[in-house]
């Protein structure tokens, strides 16, 4: 949470000055550069000429200090949900977690028998969006990023109010 | 010392080489970038985008059920009295059972096509795009059918009806033995909290 | 009016008036600096999608993405300042103004026009070396503070990187210096007055033109010496080991929000730094390159000053643009390659350099 947020009450100016903030944040989306299977490649391919995702300026940073998104791309072996938990639980406030493909939403594959699977990685961390696929193709993690775009800008640094 | 020379003049030559590359892709190629949003790039005829079951078409034969690899494809079927007409299939032939339930967990599906392939009224099949992204798990877990909550109790009283009266038939000595009723596979949604992950 | 002119016209009040000249124009040196960090950070990853056949920032702002970095800003801004909870907290937390400060501060002696510099020392080029390797201890701060390894490998590569180069290009940076006979950045450019020709990088700058084309090759190698220890100076591609952003991680690990953005900020401030220093020193500085396409001081001072301006910042543009052409072109070095690159090379051949040159100057020099 950085300073302002939860402080005012909802009110006129907060609501403008909410949609600058959201702006600047659905604008400027660094995911980690952190993928773990197969879907992996498939983010690799929408970062690289094709699907171009700098287009929204969304560029890889490597260390989760100044990152703002955990792609959760591929398999979460339960060994590994320790670490990626240990790197969302370093990503500084507002931040945000996409699910992509079967196995992170729901184990995949592996949702009946996988004894090493995380079945669905809203189990360990909150997530914000769920890309479908095995893998999804770049479109599909577009969208995804798209979708996450629409949420941020829905958010508010007013304090909740108890109706 | 000719080899250090030389080292010197390769390394000049090459990056000079080399930031004429870059110069090249620079100014004189076009970027190959398909503006995702603005442009959509048509899917290839086979690609394996996004499953949909047209319900019209749908014989309930349990094929895709049966063959997926990883049991995500719920369905339950109730068989149609004999003199019911609920319409025909795309080969002509009567359809007989009401579906109530065609469900695919797409937070599951590895997306493999062997469902596609074994429907033989091709009612289940691709559909682009692929894009369905969602904002929580259970979006994402589609039920196909197009029937409302009271038309499947109606169903589902009027099939316990029918088989009230067979077994009453099946007591009487002497009366015909009736058509068995159909499997019901025991299939429902699974919780999320049902399975846990092992933790160590 | 009247209470101004005597103000003004009063010696008592000569420091308030000065003062107030200096504020005003760091603020707006600030404002310059700012706003070059933005649109270079655009350029780059202009640039970076250019050489990879992609498009780059298209969405943000409307026309190419040009609210980018705006929009990056902000949300680093708006993001969560962590300090871990091992971190040598006092130094931690000054490391990035030291960083950016020390590479604005040498701003100071850059000139821009011919009256548009901070001061007109008499050790100007000395004074902008010498503060400049400032940063190497804010890096060491960064690395050291954060108590992380990687951090701490990433500042000692960054030190050992930045000290060892600071010797090729204070060596390159001495033949401008001979053939000019001066250290104030003024008399540097100054003496480059009239045409590409007169520039240094051509033979110029003090020479006149027959003896130029002896000291050519020379003035070009130190010019190349210059610009290449000088990527090594700023940690630019190929050397940029210290930040050494996706295998190696470098010295800004530890650091979110606002605190990454000043090391960031500083790298392009820097990279705008030495790019201005060669283009004062060897490339005629804020003459244009024909002398017909600039004002003479005598027509009208302020449009001398505004066009002077424009040359030095396009030229210093064009300048940084090449790093980042460079960037984009060549892999990472390795610190031994680093190491041999400098000590092997550069060195010798810029020690040759000034050798010969000091003799040309001995001999054509009037």
């Amino acid at each position: 949470m950085s300073i302002i947020e939860g402080r005012f009450a909802p009110n006129v100016l907060v609501t403008s000055v909410d949609k600058i903030f959201n702006w600047g944040r659905s604008r400027s989306l660094w995911p980690l550069t952190f993928g773990l299977a197969c879907c992996a490649i498939e983010m690799m391919a929408t970062n690289a000429s094709r699907f171009d995702l700098d287009r929204f300026g969304i560029f890889p940073r490597p260390t989760p200090r100044q990152a703002d998104v955990l792609l959760v791309s591929g398999t979460l072996t339960a060994k590994m949900a320790e670490r990626v938990l240990r790197l969302y639980e370093q990503m500084a406030e507002p931040k945000y977690v996409i699910s992509m493909g079967s196995c992170s939403n729901s184990g995949g594959p592996y949702w009946q028998h996988g004894y090493h699977v995380v079945k669905g990685i809203d189990l360990i961390m909150p997530v914000d969006v769920y890309i479908p696929g095995c893998p999804p193709r770049p479109e599909a993690l577009i969208d995804g990023y798209l979708k996450l775009r629409e949420i941020i800008m829905e958010k508010t640094i007013a304090k909740e109010v108890s109706k | 010392m000719a080899a250090y020379f030389k080292d010197i003049w390769i390394g000049v030559t090459t990056i000079i080489a080399g930031m004429a590359v870059t110069l090249r892709h620079m100014i004189f190629e076009r970027a190959i970038t398909i503006q995702y949003p603005r442009e959509i790039k048509e899917m290839y005829p086979r690609a394996r985008a996004k499953l949909f079951n047209t319900i019209e078409d749908c014989e309930c034969c349990y094929k895709c059920q049966r063959i997926c690899p990883i049991d995500v494809i719920f369905i339950k079927g109730l068989r149609a009295g004999k003199d019911e007409d609920i319409g025909l299939l795309p080969d002509g032939k009567p359809k007989k059972m009401h579906i109530i339930q065609f469900d695919i967990d797409f937070t599951k599906c590895i997306y493999c096509g062997l469902c596609v392939d074994v429907c033989e009224q091709k009612s289940l099949h691709w559909e682009a795009p692929q894009e369905a992204s969602t904002v929580t798990r259970e979006e994402l877990y589609i039920d196909f059918t197009n029937i409302s909550d009271e038309e499947k109790q109606a169903l589902i009283a009027k099939d316990e009806e029918r088989k009230k009266a067979k077994a009453a038939m099946k007591k009487k000595p002497g009366a015909k033995p009736g058509v068995k009723p159909a499997a019901k596979p025991a299939v429902d949604k699974p919780k999320k909290d049902e399975i846990k992950p092992e933790t160590d | 009016m009247n209470v101004l002119t005597s103000f003004c016209n009063n010696p008592a009040n000569w420091f308030f008036i000065k003062l107030a000249i200096s504020l005003i124009y760091m603020v707006g040196m600030i404002t310059f600096v700012s706003v070059f960090a933005l649109f270079a950070i655009w350029l780059e990853r202009k640039i970076s999608a250019w050489a990879q056949d992609r498009l780059g920032p298209m969405e943000t702002g409307g026309f190419h993405g040009w609210l980018q970095t705006v929009a990056d800003m902000l949300k680093l801004l708006l993001k969560e300042d962590i300090i871990p909870d091992a971190v040598d907290r006092p130094l931690f937390k000054l490391a990035p103004y030291i960083v950016f400060a020390s590479s604005f501060a040498a701003f100071a002696t850059l000139p821009f026009a011919a009256n548009l510099i901070g001061t007109d020392l008499n050790i100007g080029i000395y004074y902008i070396v010498a503060i400049s390797s400032l940063v190497v201890i804010a890096i060491i701060m960064a690395g050291w503070a954060s108590n992380n390894k990687w951090s701490l490998f990433g500042a000692m590569r960054s030190a050992s990187q930045m000290i060892s180069y600071e010797v090729p290009v204070a060596l390159a940076l001495l033949i401008p210096i001979l053939m000019a006979g001066s250290l104030s950045m003024q008399d540097l450019v100054s003496v480059q007055a009239g045409g590409f020709w007169n520039w240094t990088i051509f033979g110029g700058g003090g020479f006149k033109l027959p003896f130029t084309v002896v000291a050519l090759p020379f003035t070009v190698l130190a010019f190349l010496i210059y610009f290449w220890a000088s990527l090594a100076e700023v940690n630019r591609c190929p050397f940029d080991l210290p930040e050494g952003e996706s295998e190696i991680i470098g010295f800004h690990v530890e650091y979110s929000a606002m605190r990454f953005g000043m090391f960031f900020f500083a790298e392009f401030a820097n990279m705008f730094l030495v790019s201005g220093v060669a283009v004062a020193l060897f490339l005629g500085g804020w003459y244009a390159p024909l002398p017909f396409l600039e004002v003479s001081a005598e027509t009208s001072p302020v449009l001398h000053n505004i066009i002077g301006a424009f040359w030095f910042i396009s030229k210093s543009v064009i300048l940084v643009a090449v790093q980042m052409w460079l960037r984009w072109t060549l892999p990472r070095f390795r610190v031994d390659q680093l190491m041999h690159v400098c000590w092997k090379v550069f060195l010798p051949f810029s020690l040759a350099n000034i050798l010969i040159v000091s003799l040309l100057v001995v001999l054509f020099n009037q």
